[in-house]
């Protein structure tokens, strides 16, 4: 098992961010090629609206056995995991919007509460799961409280006691006390509650707690003091998070502390970063944060993954996606992003990144949906769960959510397409899709610069396979960004002579296996924009363009987005006259290059 | 004691928007998980420069093309980051600078921490690139006046105090204290770095605290008039007021 990590993280730092999930290990591997959608469950709200966007107004929590999601107002839908049937709709005992939603066993808890009002009340409602039967109901009272579900119990953190209940009667299972002045925080941590406790002028306090019995299963001073007196709310940030495998991360001051399931520390890990998130699989912990990068724009999300039981290090990747990371089996599955431009994701499709968690095999791969309208809510039984609306009822008054469940799958291939769709052959050169005679309208004098979305495109064709082959089994190894078969320029600018002349900005967003994915790609993404209130709306006309303009605190940026043959394209200006000039022109050099075929 | 200055930042990072990190990458290295054998007694875990919002200046003018592509284009991050060290671009007036540093002793005093001027000039005075949209002014708890004849770091309340003479950071193994440390001037250009006298075992050793990748920090007084001017374009680079004035009217 150890010489089998060990290959496993030598091998997972030469793979970590290729964009291609190949090895040059022997062909015959099978390697994860695709998203394949298995089921897919469409949500309607009747009139009166219970969320006006699925993707911002949701909360879920998936088994093995069931995906139970919550969307606004409206009812907590259980959909069984393996074929998205609808088991039960359970509709809320008060009103609110669903907060959190635990599947422990058998049982459903949910927590509703009022959003708009700072510090409302909030109630947690438990089910069970096979008849929808209420079990039981308690209070939690405003921002003063929190509420935490494990299959042994549920832990409520009240300002003066750490109330436990039994999970499936609601009956009080005893407590902790917190003396008076200290401030604790609580998470679920496998079995146990992991509890976090303050003090003033006394170290921090962690211990996970069995709510069972309310004994700690452990407990460790941890070398921080909680500030003095009245400093002590204001003085430092803390934060506890707990993994399914009973692992700890707290955060203070923006630095993560990690501990093993039995409380032993972690190597020291610093993550200098706003948030960060730890999930376990497979005997391994992974830790997520992502820093800025130095000039402030997003960069990449970096994840540590250790070995807890050895306390190793086994290997360090860089994501572009802060969001968040679930865990299945042995494989971690998270929403990617691979790129940025301009401030707005690249490329147009949401991608999925799975990493087995043993070999750090890594595979980024698309689904069929424009990224802002795809959000992974869960992963369970070897199926990632996606939810996102319907583009065909944007714009109208409560438009429907689609849940749709992809299971990766497994081909022998020499080697996966980069970013999992067309070979790099097919993606056209972003700097030949205007000409000289397209800008000389806005004065000429303009001059190509090939641009890379980054962080995450690899490099183009030609450069060495071999970046980010500095980890050595057991050891930090960090990757950089490593390609095979990459597309060529994806993005390109034209900057005038003078300073005062208009900058021309082109983005080939995807190359789509055929046309009529292309286009439905574009048709997706055109309707979300119609119905997004940001999006300034543009007389449009040109068929295959839609024209709009995003309003930013610097100003607006005009934008044509263009689908032709099996790629969609964005051309992005100051000028909208020059933006409704450009973009037909786009349009046509696109299909000329299109129609031809790929080499 | 410590835990009380470490708050204090986090205070100031808990509001500060469009923090920075940098120099953080590195801290993730080997080096950060081997044991004690051999490392110094406090090591710089991450320097963090809260420059996003902030006014900067250029040294010289922007005349190449390929460096105009990069002012006004989509450059990476690596092309922004060589751009603006190349025309060595530098705060104006004052930046916030936090610095964490790691016990890797049983004990150990951090006695003083100072800046060192590394050069000065007249200040910078070919571009100015400013934001759109004001920044958040941060708090300010430490203060290094570079103007002054041997700059240190002061008091916010009173200039006049040395901030070590009253007051030392102990540290044990494993903990870490944030200094926010506000940098300002009002008369020149500077490069300078930062020393720490860190007290472990009845020896004291200097630490050296430098932007990320061993690069000076750089500050310059505010300019009475900039050759150029750029301003924050909605893709997210600079375009010159001449752009702005013409797309938008008056919104520039």
């Amino acid at each position: 098992m150890l010489s089998a990590r060990a290959v496993a993280a030598s091998l997972a730092a030469a793979l970590a961010v290729c964009l291609a999930p190949a090895s040059d290990s022997a062909d015959g591997t099978r390697r994860a090629v695709g998203w394949r959608a298995v089921w897919s469950t469409t949500l309607t709200q009747g009139p009166g609206g219970l969320w006006r966007d699925p993707v911002a107004e949701y909360v879920a929590g998936a088994s093995e056995g069931v995906v139970a999601l919550g969307l606004g107002r409206g009812p907590v839908v259980v959909m069984d995991a393996g074929t998205g049937l609808i088991r039960s709709r359970i509709r809320p005992k008060g009103s609110g919007n669903a907060r959190r939603i635990w599947v422990a066993g058998d049982t459903l808890v949910v927590q509703r509460g009022a959003t708009s009002d700072y510090g409302a009340e909030s109630y947690l409602a438990a089910y069970d799961l096979p008849t929808a039967a209420p079990l039981w109901v308690t209070y939690v009272a405003g921002d003063e409280e929190h509420a935490e579900v494990t299959p042994r119990g549920v832990a409520i953190a009240r300002p003066s006691r750490l109330d436990l209940y039994d999970l499936r009667r609601g009956t009080s299972a005893g407590g902790v006390p917190v003396r008076p002045g200290c401030a604790t925080s609580i998470a679920a941590a496998g079995a146990a509650v992991a509890l976090l406790s303050g003090c003033p002028g006394e170290a921090l306090r962690l211990s996970a707690i069995d709510p069972a019995t309310g004994r700690p299963r452990w407990e460790r001073a941890l070398p921080y003091t909680t500030p003095p007196g009245d400093r002590a709310e204001k003085g430092m940030a803390t934060e506890v998070q707990g993994a399914a495998d009973g692992s700890v991360l707290v955060r203070i001051n923006q630095t993560s502390l990690l501990y093993a399931p039995d409380g032993r520390p972690l190597p020291g890990v610093l993550s200098p970063a706003p948030e960060a998130r730890v999930v376990t699989t497979g005997g391994v912990l992974a830790h997520s944060f992502a820093p800025a990068a130095p000039d402030g724009r997003p960069e990449s999300v970096v994840t540590q993954e250790f070995d807890p039981g050895g306390r190793r290090l086994l290997r360090t990747r860089r994501t572009g996606a802060a969001g968040p990371l679930f865990a299945d089996g042995r494989t971690f599955v998270a929403m990617d992003v691979m790129g940025r431009t301009l401030g707005l994701t690249w490329p147009l499709p949401a991608h999925l990144t799975s990493v087995d968690a043993v070999t750090g095999e890594t595979a980024d791969l698309p689904l069929p949906v424009p990224h802002a309208m795809a959000e992974l809510v869960g992963v369970a039984g070897g199926l990632a769960f996606v939810l996102g609306p319907v583009p065909e009822t944007l714009g109208g008054d409560g438009p429907a959510a689609r849940v749709t469940a992809y299971r990766l799958v497994r081909e022998e291939r020499p080697r996966a397409a980069p970013l999992g769709a067309v070979a790099a052959s097919r993606w056209p050169d972003a700097c030949r899709l205007l000409t000289a005679a397209d800008l000389a309208p806005l004065g000429g004098g303009h001059r190509a610069f090939p641009r890379t979305p980054g962080p995450r495109l690899p490099r183009p064709p030609g450069a060495a396979d071999t970046a980010g082959t500095t980890g050595t089994a057991g050891t930090a190894g960090t990757t950089g960004t490593a390609g095979t078969a990459a597309p060529g320029q994806v993005a390109c600018d034209w900057i005038p002579s003078a300073d005062d002349g208009t900058v021309v900005f082109v983005s080939v967003e995807w190359v789509a296996p055929s046309a009529r994915e292309a286009r439905e790609l574009f048709a997706a993404e055109t309707a979300r924009l119609k119905a997004d209130a940001g999006v300034r709306a543009l007389p449009g006309g040109e068929p295959d363009v839609h024209f709009h303009g995003l309003g930013t605190p610097a100003g607006t940026q005009f934008h044509a987005l263009v689908v032709a043959g099996p790629v969609v394209a964005r051309l992005m200006t100051r000028s909208e006259a020059a933006v409704r000039l450009l973009g037909p022109r786009l349009r046509d050099n696109l299909r000329a290059a299109t129609s031809a075929g790929p080499p | 004691m410590i835990a009380w200055v470490a708050g204090i930042a986090a205070a100031v990072i808990g509001t500060a928007s469009g923090v920075v990190f940098t120099g953080w990458f590195n801290s993730l290295g080997p080096a950060a998980f081997d044991g004690l054998g051999g490392s110094p007694p406090v090591t710089v875990a991450y320097v963090m420069l809260q420059n996003d919002g902030l006014d900067l200046a250029l040294r010289e003018p922007v005349t190449a093309f390929q460096d105009r592509a990069i002012l006004l284009g989509r450059p990476d991050a690596a092309q922004r980051a060589a751009f603006l060290e190349r025309y060595r671009a530098a705060g104006i007036g004052r930046m916030q600078i936090t610095v964490v540093l790691e016990g890797n002793r049983a004990g150990l005093r951090i006695a003083d921490v100072r800046p060192r001027v590394l050069s000065s000039a007249p200040p910078s005075d070919a571009a100015l690139l400013t934001p759109s949209s004001a920044g958040e002014a941060p708090a300010i708890e430490v203060v290094a006046d570079l103007d002054r004849p041997v700059p240190r770091l002061t008091t916010k309340k009173d200039p006049r105090v040395p901030y070590f003479s009253t007051r030392q950071i102990d540290l044990v193994r494993g903990e870490r204290a944030t200094l926010s440390i506000t940098a300002a001037t009002t008369k020149g250009f500077y490069e300078f770095e930062f020393v720490a006298t860190v007290v472990s075992d009845g020896h004291a050793e200097e630490l050296r605290i430098t932007a990320p990748g061993g690069r000076p920090f750089r500050l310059t007084a505010r300019s009475r008039a900039y050759r150029a001017v750029y301003r924050t374009s909605p893709a997210d680079g600079w375009e010159p007021p001449a752009v702005c004035r013409r797309a938008e009217g008056n919104a520039c």
